[in-house]
């Protein structure tokens, strides 16, 4: 009779088992978002990532959601995340103090194709600008790129990374809209279209990549390949539920595509024509 | 190939062969009203003389006929066995103020289905795709997988929701797309009771050795022949050519407003899809907040919960997730996994409380498909 094959059992779904971080220093940037500065609680050195690459962040007990990196790339001994107070989980997330520890898997997902020379326009709405912070701080290390950024805000108290933005702008250009101005706001008023002309005035080939709302790359994303730029140049990074970041579980659909594996980036061209249908 | 003969007692002997090598042996068993797949321990187990009726939104398993696989498809299909309803993924403990995370193993126990339908046999070959071949591998399933011992049974009485015929999947195993150790269509007539087989592969004759059979008769061979042709002529079919592209290509079509308004959302057609893999995970934690869990249990693209993004869902209509299933199913599959996930088993039609078919639907959507 033969014996039927008794495999060693390699443990379910490795990569669905966290890591334990701990919670060195917590930055406010707005009234409801935080950057949690992070390190690693076991004896193993911090993952390595991309720019708009995903972590799954979590809380035991509490459960995960995915978060881009808003850090320095190049920071081997720390991790960075930027999370809005939204729901259940990321508003336990912007409770948390330095010394709490919070679970932690990644790096997950296709990073942005940062560009080696030439002009690179980002293009953000919100809290977009958290998984373009990384993209930025790299692309300065490129002395043949010319980076603009684009910033749109609702109003002047929901500008993340203020300190960033001050020293960016004395590099390169920095366009920052917002739409409900204060009393003392002496910058421009508007949503990002605002600022569209002035961004892209004598490039040539510009390489784009833009993170916002749904609504707002799905209004800025027919703007921008009709004047500015080839579908193929135009990179957006998506968000969607998930729940383990490596293909498995089917939340993070977006057509065709899993936004854990086949993106969080994609051109426009292969996702422009999805952004036209309702709740897909 | 030659064809085998092997008579209930070879049918029995087969069954406590597999469970004597280690084999936890799962197979059909009439319980609570309907054929589900569970644990058995002999022929005796098996659901003899039940038949049952489907109809969309219909499902009644009663005794009728002397068959021991007199009916099509229950509820249960071979998902269940390999990828399980729910697993704790892992358990951490608190301890010195630091969490520690440890994987949980899953059972080892190799698997035999004794009765699984050809349906349910390519089923398994399309959730290889999903589980197996992607960039991440679920080493649970393949675990299971690896150790898989299938025992098929050709359908001889498929239910009128039954449309494996025009998917390519059934009535008969041989020759489909699915992987099977062994192949039995059964016969029952003055000649008594017997198995006519087909051998899939090495460990199938290996376990065949230590059984009686004998070399199938020819007018056996011919009466089988006979039997599953008949059962190929399935009224109900679903017209796959061009079908992907054309389902991507037209989701505002007016006819899934008209489906939204008889769908409940309730995900039966999800849990009892034998292709239908989504998941979510469960945290759980101690009262006393030191030991902490993860769960991965079945999920339904039909949940507000499975989009929630942000404090509120991408999917909010019922429109916009039946479209999701039913588009994902038999469209985008296609693009992500080479084939679509449809095996044709019509559960989904026989278990939604609405009945709504996805055969009529889509035939009806495709005659107006200028939307």
């Amino acid at each position: 009779m033969p014996e039927p094959a008794i495999l060693p059992a390699p443990p379910l779904l490795d990569a669905m088992v966290p890591r334990p971080f701990r919670i060195e220093t917590v930055h406010t940037e707005t009234a409801d978002t935080v950057t949690l500065s992070m390190t690693p609680a076991d004896d193993k050195p911090c993952p390595a990532f991309l720019p708009a690459q995903i972590g799954m962040i979590g809380i035991p007990g509490l459960g995960e959601v995915p978060v881009s990196y808003s850090g320095d790339p190049h920071d081997v001994s720390r991790l960075e995340m930027t999370i809005r107070a939204a729901g259940a989980i990321t508003i336990a997330l912007t409770r948390l103090g330095p010394g709490d520890q919070v679970t932690m898997r990644g790096a997950y997902g296709r990073p942005w194709p940062m560009p080696d020379r030439g002009s690179l326009v980002i293009i953000v709405g919100g809290l977009g600008l958290a998984p373009l912070r990384s993209a930025v701080i790299d692309a300065r290390r490129r002395p043949d790129v010319d980076v603009r950024l684009v910033y749109g805000a609702r109003s002047p108290h929901d500008l993340m990374f203020a300190d960033d933005l001050a020293a960016w702008a004395a590099d390169f250009d920095v366009m920052v809209v917002v739409e409900q101005p204060s009393d003392t706001w002496v910058g421009r008023v508007g949503l990002v279209t605002a600022a569209l002309e002035e961004a892209f005035a004598g490039l040539d080939a510009p390489t784009v990549f833009m993170c916002g709302p749904d609504p707002m790359m799905a209004a800025v994303g027919p703007l921008l390949v009709a004047g500015h730029v080839v579908d193929e140049n135009l990179w957006v990074t998506m968000e969607r539920n998930m729940k383990c970041s490596i293909g498995l579980c089917g939340h993070c659909q977006f057509g065709p595509f899993f936004v854990c594996k086949d993106g969080p980036v994609f051109s426009w061209h292969q996702v422009g024509h999805l952004f036209e249908v309702k709740e897909l | 190939m030659n064809r085998f003969m092997i008579d209930l007692d070879g049918l029995d002997a087969l069954i406590r062969a597999l469970e004597q090598a280690g084999f936890q042996v799962v197979g059909p068993v009439w319980e609570r009203g309907a054929v589900r797949l569970r644990p058995i321990r002999s022929a005796a187990d098996l659901p003899q003389g039940i038949s049952d009726e489907q109809a969309p939104g219909r499902y009644r398993a009663s005794a009728a006929g002397d068959l021991l696989f007199g009916y099509a498809v229950g509820p249960s299909s071979l998902k269940e066995a390999l990828f399980p309803p729910r697993r704790t993924l892992w358990e951490a403990t608190l301890s010195d103020g630091g969490w520690r995370f440890e994987a949980v193993p899953a059972d080892q126990r190799p698997l035999a289905v004794i009765g699984a339908r050809p349906c349910d046999v390519a089923a398994v070959a399309v959730q290889d795709r999903v589980l197996l071949d992607g960039s991440y591998v679920d080493p649970d399933y393949a675990r299971r997988r690896d150790s898989l011992f299938v025992v098929a049974v050709n359908c001889t009485v498929p239910a009128a929701t039954c449309f494996c015929a025009s998917m390519g999947t059934g009535p008969d195993a041989t020759g489909g797309p699915g992987r099977f150790d062994l192949a039995l269509t059964e016969l029952r007539d003055g000649s008594g009771h017997r198995f006519i087989g087909t051998v899939g592969s090495d460990a199938g004759a290996d376990f065949l050795e230590n059984i009686p059979t004998v070399v199938a008769a020819d007018d056996d061979v011919a009466a089988v022949d006979h039997l599953l042709e008949a059962a190929g002529q399935q009224a109900r079919r679903l017209d796959t050519d061009g079908l992907s592209g054309w389902i991507v290509d037209h989701p505002e079509h007016p006819r899934w407003d008209a489906i939204a308004e008889r769908c409940l959302a309730c995900g039966n057609c999800t849990a009892v899809c034998p292709t239908c893999f989504c998941v979510s995970t469960e945290p759980s934690m101690s009262l006393d907040g030191s030991v902490a869990s993860m769960d991965r249990r079945w999920d339904s693209c039909y949940s507000l919960d499975f989009t929630f993004m942000g404090g509120r869902p991408v999917r909010s209509s019922v429109k916009s997730r039946y479209r999701q299933w039913l588009t994902h199913k038999v469209g985008t599959w296609q693009e992500q996994f080479g084939q679509l996930g449809c095996v044709g088993c019509g559960r989904c039609i026989t278990w939604c409380p609405a009945g709504i078919d996805l055969t009529a639907e889509i035939a009806a959507m495709r005659e107006t498909s200028d939307a």
